[in-house]
Formats: C-alpha cells, sequence, structure tokens
C-alpha cells in the first residue's frame, strides 16, 4: 500500500499507530514521502521491482528493508499503478510522468536467481548495515526452497504473501489463482525450515488474507512468527470493500485514492485511533485465546498446529462439539 | 537428418526404452538459481590449479554445497597412459558413495563387458579435513581406461538393430547406457545411493564434491594435472543439507561436460520431451536434463553445433527478421520441432567437449535468449592462445594473473573482453573456441574463437606481447623518454606530455615504455605535484584507446597499471609520519583507519584481500572513511569487490572515487551525489537507484546498467550489456558511446528531457587498434527499444537509419530541433573532454563528410499509449 495507491493520511495515520503499538508499516513501492521520517523507526522501506522512490537515503531510514520480488495476489504479474491514479503530487514522488501508468516489473532486473538474491541483500546490508533485511515473496509450490534459499542469502525475515490478499486494484484474474492460500504454505515452510534446522534463525511473516485476530492465531499456530495486514487496517476505517481501488476517484470512503479533494476525507490521527483500537481489541481475543490454552506468550503458539482442527475434515458429529465463536473457542 | 539417419536414430531411441529404469518423481530436487560458473581453454596444457584463484573468487556465487571441475584435452603421462590409449579408450569415472560397493560395481556394469586397459583409485589427500571449511568426505574415484568386449559390442548391435551403424558410434552408445545402468542399479534419485558414473567420454574427466570447487582440486591433487581446458562450478542449492555430490556440475553428455547459472522454468516440458525420446533423468536437475539435451541434438540426431545452439535459444524477433532467407527457413524448423523443449526462463551453459572423430576440443558458452545471466567472454593470441568464459569479468582475470605468474607466454590481461547477444542475428549469443591441432607437423595446437556463424572472433594482427625477457637491453633508444619526460612534468599543464605519449606510443618498444614508466615512477616519489601528475599521465594511457602500434594492447595496459600500483602502493601508510596528501590503507591496515591530518587529503584502498561483501568490505571501508572526513579515493588491484560507492548516503557532494583494476557489481548503486570515475571495465548492476552525481566509465559496463536511476550523469566509453536503464525515471543523462546488447530503457519514465528531464545518447561507435573511431555495424542491435516508455528520450547516432521502427516498442522517431541539440551539446563536449571523441570530426563527420547533426542524430520519444494513461477497463467479474 504505496503511496500512489492510498491516500497520504492513510499512509501516515498508520505509521501513527505503528508508532504507538509498536510494531511496524511498510512503505509500499511508493517511495518515502517527507511526512514518514519523524516515524522512520517504524517504518519499512521497501525496494520493489520498480524501484520507484528508492534511494539510498530511504534505505539508510529504515529499520527494515523488505525486498519486494512478488505479491500473493498477483504473482509473475509486477506492480501497476494506473493513469488515474499517478496525480502530480505522486508523480513528483516517483520522478515520473503525470498521468501515465507506472509498471514495476516482474521479475527484478538485477535479480534472476537465488545468488543474485544474496548479492542483493548484501548490497542493502552494505549500505544500512544497522537493518534487518526481509525478503518478501508469493507462495509458488516450491515455497519452502525459496524461504531456505533466502535464508542462506542472508535475510532476516522471509515473507509470504498468498494468494488471498490485495486491494481491488489487483486482476481478478489472479487473485487467489495463482499463489499458494497462506495456511498451505505457512506449515510447508516451517516443517521444511524445522527439518533444515534453520527454523530458529530465521522470522517468518505470514499475508495475505488474514482478516481478523483468530486468523492471525491460526498463522502463528500455523507456524508464522507474525503477519502483516493490509486490508484489514483499510477496513478499519471504514473501507466498503467496493474494489473500485485502481481508479483515481472511485473510492468512496477516499482511502484509495490520492486525488486532491477526496484524500482529505481521512484525517491522520483519526486514522491512527481507528487502527490502534483494532489491534487492541484483536489483542483481547489473542488473550482471552492464550489464556485458554494455557500459553503466558504469543510466542509460545508458534507452530501449534496441534491446537487446530480443520471442521471440514470432521464427521458431521464431532464438528457439532466446536462452536465457531472465539470466545467460545473449546471443545465443550 | 537424411533418411537412412532417421531410420537409426528411431531405433537407437526405441531400444533406449527397454532399458530398465525405475521410477523417480518428476519434479526437481532442490531448486537452485544462478552459480558462479568458469571456463577456459588453451592452446597448450594448463595446471589444474590456474581454476582455483577464479573459482575461489566466486565463492559468493556458490554456497559450499556443491563444487566440480571438468578437464579436457588430458595430459596422458599425468594419467599414466599412452597418448594412443587416452585418444582411443572410455575414461570412465566412477564415484564410490559407499566405499565398499566397489566388487559389485565392477561385476555388475564393468568386468563382464568392458576390456580395462587400467584401473586405479584416483590419489587424493589423507585426509579431506586437512582442506578448511570442507565438511563432507568427498567420495572415493575410481578411474577406469576401458573398451567395450567385443562379443558385448556384437551382441548389443544385434539385439537393438545397429549392426550398420558405425561401430564406433556403437561403442559410445554402448558406453553411455552402461553408465545409465549402473546408475541405476546404484544410484537413482531417492533410491539408495552408493555409487555413480561421473564420467565416461573420451580425453575427458569430471569431479565434484560436496564443497567449493577448487576443493576438488585440492583434495584430488590436480594442482599439476595438465589439461587444455577447465571448467568449474560453485553450486548454490538452496536445500541446506546435502550429504553427496550427486547433484553438482558438471554433467556429463558422453564427450561433452556442461555446467549451467541458472534455473528453468520448463523443466517438466523439457523432461516431458526427453521422455518422449525414451531419455530419463537420475539426477533430477536442470543440468542434467541440458545435458541430455545435448548429446541428443548432437550424438544422435547428428546435428552441427549451429543446430543445437538454435534449438537451445531460438532467434526471435527482428532478429529473426535480418538472417538470410535460407537461414529463416532452417531456423522456422529447427524451432517449430524444439520450441516446447527450449530451456526457457535465465540460463547460460558453459560446455567443454572432445570430439575425437575430428580431433578437437571446444569450450563454448551459450547464453538465453533473454540474456538473465551474467557472461563474459575474453581471448588472448600470442605465441599461445586462451579463450575464457567466466560469469564475472574479474574471474578471468583472475585466471590470467595464475597463468601469468607461471608462464610468461600469458597476459595477465586479455587482448578482448565482450558479452554475447542471445539469440541474435549478430553473434548467435554463442562462442566458441576450438582447440585443434595447428597444423605445423610438430602436435602443437592452435584456438581458433568463433561465433554460432562461424564467423572468427580475432585479435589484432601484428602486435606481440611483452616477454620480461626480452627488450630491455635496448635501454640507449630511450634516452629520449626521459628528457620528454622531464620536460613534460614541468610544465602546468600536462597535455604536452601525454601528447607525446600518445604519438610515441605506436612506435615505442617496449622498453620505451617501461623507461617512461619507470621515469614516471622515479618522479612520483619526489613530490605529491609530481605523483598526482605521474598517476595522471598513466592514467591516459590506461584510459584512452589510442594506438599501440606492434605491442598487444594488453601488454601495453599491464605495464601501465603495474606502475600505477606501485605508485599507489608508495603511498605511507596512515601511521606512518610523512607529509602529503596521500595516504596508504589495504586488509591488514585497516585498523590504522582515523580521519585525515592537515595536509592529508586523498585515502589510497588496496582492494586485494578485502572480502567482496559484508561488513569488512573495502566498501564498508570506505563509508568510515567519509564520515571521517576523507573526501578523494583511490581504490586499486580490484579483484571484484562489490558496492564501491554504496552507501555514502545523500548530498555526497565532493567526494571522488577512482577505481583501478576489475571492479565489481553494484558499483554506484545508490549514489548521490559523489563523482566516480572506473578506470575500466564496470560490471553488472552498476548505478541502480543512481539519484545524483558523476560515473563515468573508461570501459564496458554489465547488466542492468542503471536500473530504476533517478538522475546523475553518466558517460561510458565502451557499451553496455542487456538491460541498462529499465525504469529509469527523474533526470538521468547518459551518454553511451557503443550500444546495447538489448532492452535499452524499458519503461523509462524520465519526464520531458527539453525540461529537466532524463535521456540516453548512443553513439554506436567503437575504436579499431589505431585508435580510429569506426561506426558499429548497427548502432543498436536489439528488437526492444525504449518499450513501454513514458517519458524521457533517446538519441541515437544514426546517419544510416538503421534502426527501424521494429525495434521500437512504444517509442516514436521525432524531429530533432535546434532545442535537442541545444540540450545534448554540453554532454557531447564533456565526452569529447573525457574520451577524446570528437563532435566534429567523429560524431558528425560521415564517410569523410561533415553533416548537420540533424542528419546524424535521430530522436526516440515516448508516445502516449492507451494502455498507460487513463483507468483500465473493468475486468470481468
Amino acid at each position: 500500500m504505496s503511496f500512489g495507491s492510498v491516500a497520504l493520511s492513510v499512509i501516515v495515520g498508520r505509521a501513527r499507530a505503528a508508532r504507538r503499538l509498536n510494531t511496524l508499516t511498510c512503505t509500499g513501492e511508493g517511495g518515502y514521502p517527507q511526512e514518514l521520517v519523524p516515524y522512520a523507526d517504524n517504518v519499512i522501506t521497501q525496494v520493489a521491482t520498480g524501484l520507484f522512490g528508492v534511494r539510498e537515503e530511504t534505505i539508510q531510514y529504515a529499520p527494515v528493508v523488505e525486498l519486494k520480488y512478488a505479491q500473493g495476489a498477483k504473482p509473475g504479474l509486477g506492480g501497476h499503478l494506473l493513469g488515474d491514479k499517478v496525480t502530480s503530487a505522486v508523480a513528483a514522488l516517483r520522478e515520473t510522468v503525470v498521468g501515465n501508468a507506472l509498471f514495476s516489473p516482474f521479475p527484478f532486473h538485477s535479480v534472476y536467481s537465488v545468488e543474485d538474491n544474496k548479492k542483493h541483500i548484501d548490497w542493502v546490508k552494505e549500505m544500512n548495515p544497522r537493518a534487518l533485511v526481509s525478503v518478501k515473496v508469493s507462495t509458488p509450490t516450491d515455497v519452502d526452497m525459496v524461504a531456505v534459499g533466502s535464508y542462506h542469502a542472508g535475510a532476516h525475515i522471509i515473507h509470504f504473501d498468498g494468494s488471498y490478499g490485495g486491494t481491488g486494484a489487483a486482476p481478478d484474474i489472479a487473485k487467489k489463482n495463482i499463489a499458494m492460500p497462506i495456511e498451505y504454505a505457512i506449515p510447508k515452510v516451517h516443517r521444511f525450515l524445522t527439518e533444515e534446522g534453520v527454523r530458529d534463525q530465521v522470522c517468518l511473516i505470514a499475508s495475505g488474507g488474514i482478516r481478523n485476530a483468530m486468523d492471525v492465531a491460526k498463522a502463528i499456530a500455523l507456524g508464522a512468527d507474525g503477519v502483516v495486514i493490509g486490508t484489514a487496517e483499510l477496513v478499519a476505517l471504514e473501507c466498503i470493500r467496493c474494489g473500485n481501488c485502481e481508479s483515481g476517484r472511485g473510492c468512496a470512503r477516499g482511502i484509495a485514492t490520492t486525488d486532491a479533494e477526496l484524500g482529505c476525507m481521512v484525517d491522520e490521527a483519526w486514522a491512527e485511533q481507528r487502527i490502534v483500537n483494532m489491534y487492541t481489541a484483536w489483542r483481547k481475543q489473542w488473550c482471552e485465546l492464550l489464556r485458554q490454552y494455557g500459553l503466558r506468550s504469543i510466542r509460545e503458539l508458534v507452530g501449534r498446529s496441534d491446537l487446530l482442527v480443520h471442521l471440514d475434515y470432521l464427521e458431521e458429529e464431532e464438528r457439532a462439539r466446536y462452536k465457531s465463536s472465539p470466545v467460545e473457542h473449546r471443545v465443550l | 537428418m537424411s533418411y537412412e539417419n532417421r531410420d537409426m536414430v528411431d531405433k537407437i531411441l526405441a531400444s533406449r526404452g527397454r532399458l530398465p529404469r525405475r521410477e523417480v518423481p518428476d519434479s526437481k530436487l532442490s531448486e537452485e538459481g544462478g552459480c558462479g560458473v568458469t571456463g577456459f581453454i588453451a592452446s597448450v596444457p594448463v595446471r589444474g590449479r590456474h581454476i582455483f584463484t577464479p573459482s575461489v573468487q566466486m565463492h559468493n556465487r556458490g554456497n559450499g554445497k556443491g563444487g566440480g571441475i571438468a578437464a579436457v584435452g588430458l595430459s596422458p603421462q599425468d594419467l599414466g597412459v599412452t597418448q594412443d590409449v587416452l585418444d582411443s579408450h572410455y575414461l570412465l569415472q566412477i564415484a564410490l558413495l559407499d566405499p565398499k560397493s566397489r566388487p559389485e560395481v565392477e561385476s555388475f556394469g564393468i568386468s563382464p563387458f568392458l576390456d580395462v586397459h587400467k584401473a586405479e583409485r584416483i590419489p587424493t589427500l589423507d585426509d579431506f579435513r586437512e582442506i578448511e571449511g570442507l565438511e563432507i568426505r568427498p567420495p572415493d574415484v575410481w578411474r577406469y581406461f576401458v573398451r567395450v568386449k567385443q562379443d558385448a559390442l556384437d551382441r548389443f548391435a544385434g539385439e537393438n538393430g545397429l549392426e550398420s551403424m558405425a561401430p564406433r558410434k556403437v561403442e559410445d552408445e554402448y558406453i553411455y547406457r552402461n553408465s545409465f545402468r549402473i546408475n541405476q542399479e546404484f544410484y537413482a534419485s531417492l533410491g539408495e545411493q552408493r555409487a555413480f558414473v561421473l564420467s565416461h567420454g573420451r580425453n575427458i574427466l569430471i569431479l565434484k564434491i560436496v564443497g567449493y570447487a577448487e576443493q576438488v582440486g585440492q583434495y584430488y591433487l590436480l594442482d599439476d594435472f595438465r589439461a587444455h581446458g577447465w571448467i568449474a562450478h560453485q553450486r548454490y542449492p538452496t536445500k541446506g543439507r546435502v550429504w553427496h555430490p550427486g547433484g553438482a556440475h558438471p554433467f556429463i553428455g558422453l564427450n561433452e561436460a556442461l555446467v549451467h547459472n541458472g534455473d528453468f522454468a520448463n523443466y517438466h516440458a523439457v523432461r516431458e520431451y526427453l521422455a518422449q525420446h525414451n531419455i530419463f533423468p537420475q539426477f533430477l536437475t536442470d543440468t542434467e536434463v541440458s545435458v541430455l539435451l545435448f548429446d541428443l541434438w548432437s550424438r544422435t540426431f547428428g546435428y552441427p553445433v549451429e543446430y543445437i545452439i538454435e534449438a537451445m535459444a531460438p532467434t526471435t524477433e527482428h532478429d529473426f527478421d535480418l538472417l538470410p532467407p535460407d537461414k529463416q527457413r532452417i531456423y522456422r524448423r529447427i524451432q517449430s520441432g524444439h520450441i516446447n523443449s527450449s530451456p526457457d526462463g535465465p540460463w547460460f551453459f558453459i560446455i567443454a567437449r572432445n570430439n575425437p572423430e575430428e580431433n578437437y576440443f571446444q569450450l563454448m558458452g551459450i547464453t538465453d535468449t533473454s540474456m538473465l545471466r551474467p557472461q563474459v567472454f575474453a581471448l588472448q593470441e600470442g605465441e599461445v592462445q586462451i579463450g575464457l568464459i567466466c560469469s564475472e569479468k574479474q574471474a578471468i582475470d583472475a585466471t590470467l594473473q595464475s597463468l601469468a605468474a607461471e608462464d610468461s607466454r600469458f597476459c595477465p590481461i586479455a587482448d578482448k573482453y565482450w558479452n554475447a547477444r542471445g539469440g541474435s542475428a549478430t553473434d548467435g549469443g554463442s562462442f566458441i573456441f576450438t582447440v585443434a591441432d595447428a597444423g605445423r607437423g610438430d602436435g602443437s595446437k592452435q584456438l581458433v574463437c568463433t561465433n554460432k556463424f562461424g564467423e572468427v572472433v580475432r585479435t589484432p594482427d601484428n602486435q606481440r606481447h611483452f616477454k620480461s625477457s626480452l627488450d630491455l637491453s635496448t635501454q640507449a633508444s630511450t634516452e629520449g623518454v626521459s628528457s620528454a619526460v622531464e620536460d613534460g612534468l614541468a610544465a602546468a599543464d600536462l597535455s604536452g606530455l601525454k601528447d607525446y605519449c600518445r604519438r610515441s606510443l605506436p612506435h615505442w618498444s617496449f622498453a620505451s615504455l617501461m623507461r617512461l614508466c619507470q621515469e614516471l615512477e622515479v618522479r612520483a616519489s619526489s613530490s605529491d605535484d609530481l605523483k598526482s601528475k605521474a598517476i595522471e599521465v598513466l592514467t591516459y594511457l590506461n584510459d584512452r584507446l589510442i594506438s599501440t602500434g606492434g605491442k598487444k594492447r594488453s601488454s601495453v595496459l599491464l605495464a601501465v597499471r603495474d606502475s600505477l600500483s606501485r605508485i599507489f602502493s608508495a603511498s605511507p601508510g596512515l601511521d606512518e609520519s610523512a607529509g602529503g596528501i596521500y595516504r596508504h590503507i589495504d586488509w591488514s591496515t585497516r585498523d590504522t583507519l582515523r580521519p585525515p591530518r592537515d595536509g592529508e587529503g586523498l585515502l589510497v584502498v588496496n582492494a586485494r584481500g578485502f572480502p567482496p561483501e559484508g561488513e569488512e568490505c573495502d566498501a564498508r571501508l570506505i563509508v568510515r572513511a567519509y564520515e571521517l572526513g576523507w573526501k578523494r579515493f583511490i581504490c586499486y588491484d580490484y579483484t571484484g569487490q562489490r558496492f564501491c560507492g554504496c552507501g555514502l548516503g545523500p548530498n555526497s557532494q565532493g567526494v571522488r572515487i577512482d577505481a583501478y583494476g576489475s571492479s565489481g557489481d553494484y558499483l554506484a548503486s545508490g549514489m548521490d551525489g559523489l563523482e566516480i570515475i572506473v578506470h575500466g571495465n564496470a560490471q553488472d548492476q552498476v548505478g541502480q537507484i543512481m539519484k545524483q552525481g558523476k560515473l563515468v566509465v573508461y570501459g564496458d559496463v554489465g547488466q542492468t546498467f542503471m536500473y530504476g536511476a533517478k538522475g546523475g550523469e553518466t558517460f561510458v566509453l565502451g557499451n553496455a550489456a542487456g538491460r541498462p536503464l529499465v525504469n529509469a525515471v527523474g533526470r538521468p543523462r547518459v551518454v553511451i558511446n557503443g550500444t546495447c546488447l538489448d532492452y535499452l530503457a524499458e519503461s523509462f519514465m524520465a519526464g520531458d528531457p527539453l525540461n529537466g528531464g532524463g535521456f540516453v545518447i548512443m553513439n554506436g561507435i567503437e575504436f579499431d587498434k589505431d585508435g580510429n573511431v569506426l561506426e558499429q555495424a548497427m548502432p543498436y542491435p536489439g528488437s526492444n527499444l525504449f518499450s513501454l516508455a513514458s517519458g524521457g528520450a533517446i538519441y541515437m547516432r544514426d546517419p544510416y537509419h538503421r534502426v527501424v521502427e521494429a525495434q521500437l516498442n512504444g517509442g516514436v522517431f521525432a524531429d530533432l530541433g535546434p532545442a535537442d541539440w541545444e540540450l545534448i551539446l554540453p554532454y557531447l563536449e564533456e565526452n569529447e573532454r573525457l574520451f577524446g571523441i570528437s563532435i566534429e570530426r567523429d560524431l558528425l563527420t560521415v564517410k569523410g563528410e561533415r553533416k548537420g547533426y540533424q542528419d546524424v542524430y535521430r530522436k526516440v520519444q515516448a508516445i502516449t499509449l492507451a494502455v498507460l494513461a487513463g483507468a483500465k477497463p473493468r475486468s470481468e467479474h
């Protein structure tokens, strides 16, 4: 979610919320607006295939630098920002031409292989030795190999983006149809890295269609260390999921827009508070869940897939013993 | 192929289907991406130790989980057989993963069918742990010189209907299948893995281990083992635990060994194609299927090399249109029959090969049509000749340095370095070095380099290499040099001395050149002023493509660079008490780094010995030095160290780095203000996301030059490889005096050049050996120029309008007006100052006639494409 795809106030609101919650948000691929600099300690700089707005300076700001190779919603398709949304402010930050669609190519032209990936990671470390390097990939069938390859290339964080994410701007034909759903990818990678003996040395982050507190808990129980939330935060800002994200003035709530007029519908402070509210509410649910399981920290939940059941795989009678409400999520 | 041949091919393939085989999974065992590949072949046999240095320097392209080497054109003495046996017998090498399996292997696959001339366990170090970092014991390897027993061969031919085939071909096929049987019985992926065949060709061998390539040589004692051709591979399998080297490269066909950098997207399709021909892989890697394809097309189908290359890397787009009609007809046939089995995705192959029938050895490099992997070719000719193919130029230089240190017939610098243009009509994306008998009757050999189409690549005739034993006696003739240097350095302006050097160099002997260098060195030690002048003069000789007369340019460069290095290294260290602006630092004194003191201003960094990346690398040292207040740097003796000039942060104006030697990837990537001068070729990923500053390259640049750049001014004396200026935005201003391979300025978005935006000037010229400017055959040979661009412009020197609409892919030719000329003129003037390329005499003069700028330059600019502007039509719901 870059400057260009969503309004500046949304980006800054998210960064402010990240600071309050002691977590991180990401620039996306649209450059690093000056307004984010005060929150730099909580902002991940994304280096994506178009390299829009990426400068040495913006890499040096960041505690985490994310190399985005693909997006789960549209793997192999690169990124696009359609002409409508390339307003003069967007074009200025990205140093491009107003009104012309912007393409992020697929793949990274300087990275065609795992040893190029190592070189790329080394490059980021050379410019900013204190940064953690995150590698964002989608979930192909050999996602486990990609993960272990990235680990050996020196990545600190491996971020998998499954196929169920993406805003309305991702092509329908790609969403849910190319990459693997994240719930298949997480255990595959978790298990493989555990077998390889390197699971403890790398941080696994999952994203792509994670909608609520229980989705987060499930992702973690399947083997992720943490998650990245995109659309749910926008829903907290009253996104109505109409799917008109790609057009310049299509967003009914002024979230996914850079239009001068629509872009002021969201206020930074309000956005910050809404997002903080959402995560605080989620936290309550997680605490409840952990209490039920007798766990002291959400870290203890990582990889506890034994605590999950797949209702679809159960006989009807057995299924009836489970209630789906998160509050009373226990065997009766 | 003729009809009889086809009949035979059918019989061979059909009978292969009867070989018993186990089921193996139809997916790859492990993903592996790029790797480090290197190879060379020489007209004389050279020792195995010379493949070590380049292998070590490419450690960062592998991860120590698979290394291998192959050697072709071996020495009978080193193997303890006669030349005749070496030529006629198959050299079967079997890796015994389980040392106890040898009797079984021999009774299963050797003794009943093969006459063994000689069998031995190849010598190794007593204990593999003597090699630092080697964790897994390499397999015992047994070597057998074999022929097939006559009765076994007759029975084989009879059973398979191959009686009418030439006996040697039947025997080849027998050996090939016998190895398949041995592997099926003792290896077969996922089965019990006890032994496998490493190689079985004639006069060629392969060894591989779980480790780095050079450790193969150390463990199997190949330091002094001689061969004409060597290839090495550093593997980068992503799977962490590898316990045996079955999946490491090289892989064997019959008489060819192949190493590979990249990975296929269509492994499954290639496998299917092979299965249709009854060929079944056993090691489940891309590399194995590649060599199986090569063997099928070469040995079974009997295709000439050109057709094999076409089948691997098809000629497409504009390049196809440029082919002569008869070639188009054949290529179309080849493509329709093989496109589904053409390896798709990034790949680069190096193949070492013996052709015993026609008695030559070959080394070939083939790049994929899209040129997605790095590749550099080099050639050196003279008393001995050598051709080299590597992932990185620094590996070539490392090989040559290693050879030259032992044998003065080699020079540490090649005569020629170049890239192949994949699937092209110009070179076909492949070069082949062939070593065959020189016809001098003394058994000596000579090397010829050809491209896919058989066109010979040459270095300038009538030039010779410098040999230290010669020349120096003729001191008398060099007296004039001394006084010229004296006078030249005394003048305030060095142009007189430079001019003298330029005029004299063609006539000078090596002795005179050495004298010049010595004189400059002596004077450089007397004062900082003379030192900087001496550096400037020598740098001029290093940078400019001026005539060297009867002397090889590589030898001239060697003398000049050695001299420069001596001047640089004579600078006092940071812990020495000495005056002057120059201070020296190297790997051993890196801890002495401190802020500059009074009068100090130039830090000389010897990059040799620094790791190519990581916290300890020289690029980080430069950053720390910059933070301490140093602004001027001379970095020399580079051996591929990466990231030079990265990490200084924004607004680094006033900093200047001069880089000498084999600088590495990602140079100047991220630079935002400073100035970097590369005195030689630059590598891949140079100037990525560059924002401001000035970059000058006295040579060529590699792949993806200035990817995502935002600005800065860049001047390149030579060519750029594939994909320069992709996704560049803002206001980058670039002069490339040569041309590019393809995909120049794809998705270029650099605004309106007449209004502060960016542009590329491409001159399409080159220099001959006399330093004259020539036009290249095509100002831009690629099929894609300015694809999907939405801003900026290309100014192309194309007086004959050789570039056509079909090459533009979203761009359009536009009128070049006075405003354009006014815009680019200052850059051409700076270009003239830097490289001596005259606007009047060289650029605006066409066939001896002075033309107007609008008759010489053409402008390509973006057109507004419907797909780019406005919203897309609503997608289906």
